[in-house]
């Protein structure tokens, strides 16, 4: 099982809905202010429009005589840079007021224009930003236009705007704060549960998933799960308690029935009968193997077996088992070396069974080496563990065989024509496993060979100098 | 002629093993629950005894312990279903001088209810081992043939010194393993072999030396030769 990638966190639910709300926040958001802007700047234009028809009409009735005086009278009392006239001669030229040119796109009807490019004016710029205007063509020929600044439609939108950005600025920086907090406290849970998982699946099935006093929706899958976990054990432990018992039952049947084989070899017999027999003998011989193999792993996968532990010396045991197997090795022209170092503190655990361990790891090594190969067994002392290696550079196992390799009986396609009984690196495994110890198997060196890895934390209150 | 009570409560069990033992020239007696095994030992008049671990009544731990308390000394070979190496051990402190697990072959049964025979009549205090013109120096882990010396690594030293003591008899490759590295379970492999081969290589270079036989699907016989 592979755990979450970090950048990948991202991806848990909480992420996902607080993701979710920002953005459906951010557009509503954009959606109320635009509303809202459109509404104002739509009322603006209205007021605009209302004030600037109400002077035109006002100026409509002023005599053209007194229209100079009228405008520069009332005019005096608009807010300058908003509101502002020009009155200009029938030829275009310039005659009174802020405004100082004529604009051509605006129509000649009396009714109010919004214009995007201001117009010139004389103070306090020389141009408006965009306006409302309207040009009235006077009886006696003079133009007389009238201008409402439009800016200040922009200045509102330039407040919505902003509130807009003060609003996200001040829901979404917390919002994110709030998700990384929010989102560590399940993130850690569900890793804590993760791990739990992992370690079920190496074959702790006695561990159960952590439950919080909080009862959420993690508790309630946790609990169903252990629920579940508490049904395959019992199923597990079942199906274990028949095998053991049948294998236990066979045990009286299978010596008679090779004693019974080997007291009819006894007899004086026929030459084919007698071949038949041996083939018998033999094949009961294979189903015995077989058996106490696999009678051995269970006794071994049985927790109670580490009443025999103690401290004991691995160099030792590593040269000893090297010695037991050197001669064979040497019998098919291979190298088995040995690579220890000169002092190692002891380990902890029952030195006859890491003997039978070793014995099945250099067997297989042996066995799956061609002829002239080399086969190392080495003891090293890293970061307060003692490390055993068998490493080999024969075929090698293909990566998808390496956790089947474990298995009980499970033999690999390539090694049918080699003898063995397929148990001996489940052997190994349970044997492993008891001591708390890890297993590697892994390729020696770029596909090909073997090295198989025995990690042994050291004997508790010991250290490696 | 020696004689064996064997103690099992499995009939067919206790045939193979009585006829077996007739087989190798023990005259045997069967009883078939821990009571009968248990005052016919005390009654005595037995070389050796098989005793199965589980009996319907008694416990065969029982058994060997009321024996060794009440000071007989005969070798028990304990039978039992149980491979668990605490059980062995268990058997062995109650004081049961050898232990086998079922399904066992009969061929080891008797080689090792052989080799408890013989143990009780080697003398531990002999400095050296003879067989044949072959002398093994216990003291100076030393191989002499004929006064000349022959180079023995210390495993082929510890294989020829048990070959040895069991001369001519037949010892089986679980015993070897037992009795030279000390380990009680089944190495599995043609590994015993391997090192018989090798200690043999270096023996049988001079014809006159004693030779280890093969037994086919039992063990091997260390044998002077005529």
């Amino acid at each position: 099982m592979s755990s979450l990638p970090k950048n990948e966190d991202w991806r848990s639910s909480g992420s996902r809905l607080i993701g979710f709300y920002a953005v459906f926040f951010v557009a509503w958001g954009a959606l109320f202010t635009g509303v809202l802007y459109w509404e104002i700047s739509h009322y603006l234009g209205t007021v605009a429009e209302r004030t600037l028809l109400q002077r035109a009409h006002y100026y409509q009735q002023i005599d053209d005589t007194q229209l100079l005086a009228e405008l520069a009278a009332s005019e005096a009392f608009s807010t300058p840079g908003i509101d502002a006239y020009g009155l200009f001669a029938p030829d275009g030229k310039h005659v009174a007021g802020d405004l100082l040119k004529l604009r051509s796109n605006l129509p000649d009807d009396g009714q109010v224009h919004y214009l995007e490019r201001g117009l010139s004016i004389a103070l306090p710029s020389t141009e408006t930003r965009s306006s409302y205007a309207l040009m009235a063509r006077r009886p006696d020929g003079h133009i007389l236009i009238l201008a409402r600044d439009g800016g200040s439609i922009s200045a509102v939108g330039g407040i919505i705007e902003q509130a807009l950005m003060w609003g996200l600025s001040l829901t979404l920086i917390p919002g994110l704060i709030g998700w990384r907090l929010l989102r560590r406290r399940p993130l850690r849970r569900v890793k804590r549960l993760q791990l739990c998982t992992e370690s079920i699946v190496s074959g702790n099935l006695s561990e159960r998933l952590p439950l919080s006093a909080r009862r959420d929706e993690l508790d309630m899958l946790a609990s169903a799960v252990n629920t579940m976990l508490d049904h395959i054990e019992q199923l597990m432990y079942e199906v274990k308690n028949v095998c053991d018992g049948i294998a236990h039952d066979l045990r009286t049947p299978l010596t008679r029935l090779r004693a019974r084989l080997y007291q009819l070899q006894q007899l004086p017999l026929a030459r084919e009968h007698e071949q038949a027999l041996n083939q018998a003998f033999e094949e009961s011989e294979s189903i015995m193997v077989r058996f106490q193999g696999l009678l051995r792993v269970a006794e071994l996968e049985d927790i109670r077996r580490r009443s025999a532990f103690a401290p004991f010396p691995i160099m030792a045991l590593l040269k000893q088992a090297h010695e037991f197997y050197e001669p064979m090795a040497l019998d098919r022209s291979q190298t088995l070396s040995l690579a220890i170092p000169s002092d190692c503190p002891s380990v902890y655990g029952d030195s006859s069974l890491l003997f039978e361990a070793l014995v099945n790891l250099l067997d297989n090594a042996i066995k799956f080496t061609p002829e002239g190969g080399h086969i190392e067994l080495r003891g090293s002392v890293k970061d307060s563990s003692v490390m055993i290696e068998v490493v080999d550079d024969g075929a090698g196992i293909p990566e998808a065989d390496r956790t089947h390799v474990i298995r009980r009986l499970y033999r690999g396609e390539g090694s049918q024509i080699n003898p063995g009984h397929g148990l001996g690196l489940s052997l190994v495994a349970a044997i492993v496993k008891l001591h708390g110890y890890t297993l590697d198997i892994r390729p020696a060196a770029l596909d090909r060979g073997t090295c198989v890895l025995i990690h042994c934390p050291l004997f508790i209150g010991q250290t490696t100098d | 002629m020696s004689s064996a009570l064997v103690i099992e409560d499995d009939q067919v069990t206790a045939e193979i093993i009585v006829a077996e033992l007739q087989r190798h020239g023990f005259s045997s007696k069967w009883a078939a629950t821990g009571r009968d095994g248990l005052a016919l030992a005390i009654a005595g008049g037995y070389d050796a005894i098989t005793l199965d671990r589980m009996l319907p009544d008694f416990d065969g731990l029982t058994i060997v312990s009321t024996l060794r308390s009440l000071g007989i000394q005969t070798p028990v070979l304990m039978i039992s279903a149980l491979s668990d190496v605490d059980e062995r051990v268990l058997g062995l402190r109650a004081g049961g001088d050898d232990y086998l697990t079922k399904p066992f072959s009969a061929v080891e049964m008797v080689a090792r209810l052989d080799a408890l025979l013989r143990r009780t009549a080697a003398d531990p205090s002999n400095p050296h081992l003879s067989c044949g013109n072959l002398r093994l120096d216990l003291v100076e882990h030393k191989l002499t043939r004929n006064d000349e010396d022959i180079q023995l690594l210390p495993t082929e030293f510890k294989l020829l010194n048990y070959l040895m003591r069991s001369a001519g008899q037949l010892v089986t490759r679980t015993m070897l393993f037992e009795g030279v590295w000390g380990y009680h379970f089944d190495p599995g492999t043609n590994i015993i072999d391997v090192h018989i081969g090798r200690l043999r290589k270096k023996l049988e270079s001079d014809k006159n030396s004693p030779v280890i036989h093969t037994i086919r699907g039992a063990g091997y016989v260390l044998v002077t030769q005529k």
